[in-house]
């Protein structure tokens, strides 16, 4: 009882806040001594959706999001393979040193990178934000599929290569479908690192890569809060649905049970 | 499944060469490129010369320095906090069976993970500023009269603005990981203890905890890494009388006077290495303090 009790509390502390923050966007009117706004209008939701920043934003976003999670889940497994078939030195290095750039201070790493994107001139559009974005994630997708390629036993690739499999079939057949749920994750995961990224994005997007959190940011620290308020929740919303996406698709590969051992 | 030398290697080669040129290129390349702008050298500015300068005149102007010993103090508190929040949620979530566990994780993974930043800031500052709804509801409670008799938590000189912000994202993010490590654990630990005369606290303490422990440092460290370098918490929800290391770094990195350059500059390798320094010194900080229970025994 007592511990149905501390569920509940704790799912009503998680609702609580999104309920607020639901209210406070579709309101208008919210003066001090008020627990709630009086004025009920959809005036944000209309600006928002009729004014093109806002809209060429969220495309930005998804456009730059999806860039980095392809790029840093590619990179991050090809690198998971290496280091989990290699026993030499050189694996054992990498392995040490492959999320570096988690542990340096965000904005050291964006200033050096941002120097060097200048150099390389790939400043200011958005391929070099998708490289650096995907920068930051690579170290999560290597975890994540350094974690499952471990979990796959080396005798199911003896195996598969004993009964005849070449390297395509063996990757086709065997180790994508196991992989299946990991790569979902990573992209998912990169997609959220590189979706709510602020501070990437400005440095080295400039006035050219115009994201969600580059148009959020001018109206949190203006006080506009109710607008701030409806972007925030487009911006929950568009990460919801790629949760849940990626959720479906691993729940599906489970259920299946297949090469499941 | 024995392949000619060669052949591996060119392949192990081709493996890992994207990651590590990128790396090598955008990380090492950046870190000395402002190494050498911060030692004053930056030969499109007509700036040649080679000098300790601007680390000196850094440091003269403390300004800096008092910014960096605030972004420690910052990031070490809600570092410290999020650890102890997120163990004792995962140690709740331990405790939890079958489907209400299940339920409960969904939920909890499914809401906090994704939250990003900017609406953790604003779901803060909506509920914890003067005007927000902490202190509403206080008012219409009869409880203050002012808005001004509430405490200032957002915007305030000692931060607990960002360190509520950093502390809401980053317990979600050790129970996730904490988490996923843990029920892993085979129950059969959980059982020898409890023969052994251990309680369930106990347990925990000395069989979950540093059975994590690789974990647990290394969400510490990140997290410790990631709250000293951030901007848009301490800039948005911070004080603007006492700002943070990186808002500092960050007002001087585009400030249009050229002096400014090679100082932003010098502030950034300061930062760095106190950033290393201060993450090595966790590490092992945190080595002593959870597996000296696992040694002594």
């Amino acid at each position: 009882m007592k511990n149905k009790l501390r569920f509940i509390f704790i799912i009503i502390c998680f609702i609580i806040p999104f309920i607020l923050m639901t209210t406070l966007s579709i309101f208008k009117q919210y003066r001090y001594p008020d627990l709630l706004p009086k004025v009920f209008s959809f005036d944000n939701w209309k600006d928002i959706l009729a004014d093109q920043t806002y809209t060429n934003s969220i495309i930005q976003s998804i456009i730059t999001a999806m860039g980095a999670s392809i790029t840093s889940t590619l990179l991050g497994f090809m690198l998971a393979r290496f280091l989990t078939t290699s026993k030499s030195m050189f694996s054992k290095i990498i392995r040490n040193i492959y999320s570096f750039p988690l542990y340096i201070p965000s904005m050291v790493l964006f200033i050096g990178v941002h120097q060097m994107s200048i150099y390389l001139s790939i400043a200011n559009n958005i391929y070099g934000v998708i490289l650096v974005h995907s920068l930051i994630s690579i170290p999560y997708s290597t975890n994540i599929a350094i974690a499952y390629f471990e979990g796959i036993s080396n005798q199911l690739e003896a195996i598969a290569t004993t009964l005849g499999c070449n390297t395509r079939k063996l990757w086709s057949f065997v180790l994508l479908p196991l992989l299946k749920p990991a790569i979902v994750l990573s992209l998912a995961i990169s997609f959220l690192l590189s979706f709510s990224e602020y501070l990437a994005t400005a440095l080295i997007g400039g006035s050219n890569v115009i994201t969600l959190s580059r148009v959020m940011y001018p109206l949190i620290s203006n006080g506009n809060l109710q607008k701030g308020t409806a972007l925030s929740l487009i911006f929950l919303l568009v990460n919801l649905i790629i949760f849940c996406i990626a959720d479906f698709i691993v729940k599906k590969n489970k259920a299946k049970g297949y090469l499941y051992i | 499944m024995e392949k000619p030398k060669i052949k591996l290697i060119i392949r192990n080669i081709g493996l890992s060469l994207p990651v590590i040129v990128l790396y090598t290129v955008l990380i090492l390349g950046g870190m000395i490129l402002v190494s050498i702008q911060s030692l004053g050298y930056i030969p499109t500015l007509n700036l040649k010369e080679l000098s300790f300068d601007s680390y000196i005149s850094v440091i003269k102007e403390t300004r800096f320095l008092k910014g960096l010993v605030f972004s420690i103090f910052l990031a070490s508190v809600s570092t410290f906090i999020s650890i102890i929040m997120g163990l004792s949620l995962a140690r709740y979530l331990l405790t939890l069976k079958g489907k209400i566990r299940k339920g409960a994780w969904l939920i909890f993974s499914k809401t906090m993970i994704i939250l990003p930043y900017l609406y953790v800031i604003l779901l803060v500052i909506i509920t914890f500023s003067r005007s927000g709804y902490l202190s509403r509801l206080l008012y219409n409670l009869g409880i203050i009269s002012n808005s001004i008799d509430f405490p200032s938590l957002v915007y305030d000189k000692f931060g607990i603005g960002i360190i509520m912000v950093y502390v809401l994202k980053g317990f979600p993010f050790v129970t996730l990981f904490i988490f996923n490590v843990m029920k892993n654990i085979p129950l059969e630990y959980l059982y020898i203890s409890a023969s052994l005369g251990a309680n369930y606290k106990q347990a925990f303490k000395k069989v979950y905890v540093p059975l994590a422990s690789t974990t647990i440092i290394w969400c510490s460290c990140v997290l410790f890494a990631y709250f000293l370098g951030s901007l848009e918490v301490p800039i948005l929800v911070g004080s603007l009388s006492s700002p943070t290391s990186s808002s500092e770094l960050y007002s001087f990195y585009l400030s249009p006077q050229i002096n400014d350059i090679p100082k932003a500059m010098a502030m950034n390798i300061m930062l760095f290495i106190v950033g290393i320094i201060c993450t090595i010194f966790i590490n092992f900080l945190l080595k002593k303090l959870l597996l000296r229970r696992y040694n002594e025994k």
